[in-house]
């Protein structure tokens, strides 16, 4: 409709309830097959949405019943147009009256809007579809707002606002909910493993401003003297604040934990323990002192950090590439030609052998893709061993799989836009086909890789990182039987010495003195020990494997029965 | 007004019989509820101009206040066998992504010869000629309705 239709003043007789109406009728021209007048049209009654009501304490929307339907003569046919019947098709009585409640030249029955309006307020396909206020319903070609009257109750206005309320904020609630529950989890395993670590009467010492609030009755039970809730609130608040170390360090422990088993937080896992424990005042008021020995424990795990990652770095140097031959060795031979061509072009990396991995086969899949560099997966010395083949190693699917549709897509996973991006990059280094799955190269800045993850893998690997702190513990007792007395318990006697190995027995009267002579430094050094000796088990176990795989012979059938082997020449 | 589907949809063939944009032709509507339209695209090099698509109408009780569900037919026994044009928003069953024929972006201003010409100029307007990403998936997995498919709009250059 490029303009907007002619308005012609006619006579009308007043509708009761409208005194003064300024404005003129509007006849509209709606449909292309236009008739000339007939005689005996129903009225049309505008509601004319530019006047205002101003009538007492009602708005716009006050109260208003159908208005009767005078008869006065009209000279357009008008369409419904919802409903396609033409105004020559009314009978009166029966048909509901017309309404022109915008600008443009829609018009249509009453009946006819109020069953759409009705469909747009509730829509009948999905009930989720539920927005903070009431949807605005709009002309579908003006985009007006088409104004109704209806009686208000506020009652109903309230529950119906606090339903929507109520279904928007589902959402943040429940994930409030899983929150909360991590955090308690995290922080209930965190004051498990800092008494695993630190013995019984060093972990009551460290823990013991989080007993009272462990417990602690919530707010609302104290609804009925405010006061009383005021203060428990006010205390709550303080406590926090004062021991925010504990609060918010005790619950970290649990995810720093897995993630040292991952290479994701390589960047943060070294700062954290510094933020925590170096700022903490010393009761002694001493300042840190690096060249006191034994150091003390917040500066022992502080340095942990970067203890694993040297070690990390020289595991890798010495044994990586030792391993990975081993490994690949015990693979069927046509995988190594894929492995062995992408050595040649010079890709360094993890675990590239598995060219169809197992595992992508496996329904507990799911597809992340994480930017960053994750390739050295050998280096990591706390996988257990039998995660040699493990499908936590980056591994590219082929093309086709990058059709995965929508429907698979992990909870973190990004979108799927960027899916084909990385394949493309990829062989680009390699003169095999693209569509043989092979490792990415290790381009520095190509960080776009798909990791496969097996549920089991993950839930190894996050088990494992959990039982940590036990088993570093309990191989600190078992340092306590191993080692001579004199190291591992506290000596009253002052024993004067200047060698660096007695000061490790201790060398003055204050009773903690060693660094073995406390339960934190015995599990300290109890779990450094379980993992090189962990580390060492696991290369003799993989050079064993191979050592063996080549010495394998294939018996030939000594019973009954059977065809012989033909003698062919080969060997036996 | 149940009744108002019968009335509007009696109007609409009326009207229907009469002249049709270009490429657009009434194939049968002997069931008031079901309808086919056959529709060609012009001008656009993935569609040849003779190839006809079919589209089905299904209507509701609550027409026009509900939208139609409008699918591609695909019958392989007719000669010449009926196709589903290749569309980054068409599946490969003839299930048609569109705005306008989801409860969300319907209205009852619309109507069928509308709907036929939006989805010409869809067709007409397109150039990739791929299917939707994981239409194999879905035609494999899909048990419902189009009308209670809860699709995702966001390709607006389509």
């Amino acid at each position: 409709m490029a303009s907007l239709p002619q308005r012609r003043p006619s006579q009308r007789r007043p509708s009761p309830e409208e005194e003064s109406r300024a404005s003129p009728q509007r006849n509209l021209d709606t449909s292309p097959e236009a008739q000339s007048t007939t005689p005996q049209h129903p009225q049309t009654l505008p509601i004319n949405h530019q006047t205002p009501v101003s009538t007492g304490e009602e708005r716009t929307d006050d109260v208003k019943t159908p208005a009767p339907s005078p008869t006065a003569p009209s000279d357009e046919v008008q369409t419904c147009w919802i409903c396609f019947s033409d105004s020559t098709e009314d009978i009166p009585g029966q048909t509901s009256p017309w309404r022109d409640p915008c600008p443009c030249a829609l018009v249509a029955h009453e009946a006819c809007l109020l069953d759409w309006i009705a469909d747009i307020e509730a829509p009948a396909k999905n009930s989720r579809a539920r927005t903070l206020r009431a949807p605005k319903i709009q002309c579908p070609q003006c985009k007006t707002e088409i104004k109704l009257t209806r009686s208000r109750d506020y009652l109903v206005d309230a529950v119906r606002a606090l339903e929507r309320l109520g279904a928007r904020s589902l959402t943040p609630a429940a994930l409030l909910f899983v929150g909360g529950s991590l955090y308690q989890s995290s922080l209930l395993w965190g004051v498990h493993s800092i008494y695993a670590v630190f013995g019984v009467e060093d972990g009551w010492r460290i823990l013991q401003p989080l007993f009272h609030n462990v417990l602690r009755a919530p707010l609302e039970v104290y609804a009925a003297s405010p006061r009383d809730a005021a203060d428990k609130l006010l205390g709550l608040v303080v406590d926090h604040l004062v021991h925010w170390r504990l609060y918010v360090g005790v619950p970290l422990i649990t995810p720093m934990l897995i993630l040292s088993r991952t290479h994701l937080a390589d960047s943060i896992l070294p700062v954290l323990p510094v933020l925590f424990f170096a700022t903490q005042a010393h009761p002694r008021a001493e300042p840190l002192d690096f060249t006191r020995w034994p150091p003390s424990a917040s500066l022992c795990f502080a340095v942990l950090p970067y203890i694993r990652q040297a070690y990390n770095v020289g595991y890798e140097k010495v044994w990586g590439e030792h391993i990975r031959r081993w490994a690949r060795e015990v693979q069927p031979r046509s995988t190594q030609t894929a492995t062995e061509e992408a050595d040649e072009n010079g890709v360094e990396g993890g675990m590239l052998a598995e060219a169809i991995d197992p595992d992508t086969d496996d329904d507990n899949i799911f597809e992340v893709r994480i930017d960053g560099d994750l390739w050295e997966e050998w280096g990591d010395n706390e996988e257990a061993d039998e995660e040699v083949m493990e499908p936590l190693q980056p591994v590219i699917q082929p093309q086709q799989q990058e059709q995965a549709p929508p429907l698979h897509q992990p909870p973190l996973a990004e979108t799927e836009a960027d899916h084909a991006q990385p394949p493309p990059n990829i062989p680009d280094n390699r003169p095999p086909a693209a569509a043989r799955p092979a490792p990415a190269a290790a381009q520095p800045h190509n960080h776009e890789h798909r990791l496969a993850i097996s549920t089991t893998a993950l839930a190894e690997t996050i088990l494992g990182a959990l039982l940590f702190p036990t088993l570093a513990s309990l191989s600190g007792s078992l340092l306590t039987f191993l080692l001579p007395k004199t190291w591992v318990t506290s000596l009253p006697v002052h024993i004067p010495s200047a060698n660096w190995l007695k000061s490790l027995k201790g060398t003055d009267t204050t009773r903690v003195t060693g660094l073995l002579q406390t339960k934190w430094g015995r599990s300290l050094v109890g779990g450094c020990v379980f993992v090189v000796v962990k580390d060492a088990v696991g290369v003799y176990v993989r050079w064993r494997l191979a050592g063996m795989q080549r010495g394998r012979r294939v018996r030939d059938w000594n019973g009954v029965g059977g065809v012989g082997v033909r003698p062919s020449g080969g060997d036996s | 007004m149940a009744g108002m589907s019968g009335k509007r949809l009696q109007k609409e063939l009326a009207k229907i019989q009469g002249p049709l944009p270009p490429g657009i032709t009434l194939v049968s509507a002997t069931d008031l509820q079901k309808w086919e339209m056959d529709i060609q695209v012009p001008d656009n090099p993935l569609y040849p101009p003779t190839e006809t698509y079919r589209l089905r109408f299904n209507f509701s009780k609550n027409y026009p206040i509900e939208a139609p569900e409008v699918t591609f037919l695909h019958r392989s026994d007719l000669t010449p066998p009926l196709r589903v044009p290749m569309h980054p928003h068409i599946y490969s069953n003839g299930i048609i992504c569109l705005d306008l024929l989801d409860s969300a972006g319907w209205s009852p201003v619309h109507n069928v010869e509308s709907v036929c010409i939006s989805i010409q100029s869809m067709l007409a307007s397109n150039t990739k000629g791929e299917r939707p990403p994981g239409d194999a998936e879905f035609v494999r997995s899909n048990r419902s309705r189009p009308r209670d498919i809860n699709f995702l709009f966001h390709d607006p250059s389509v």
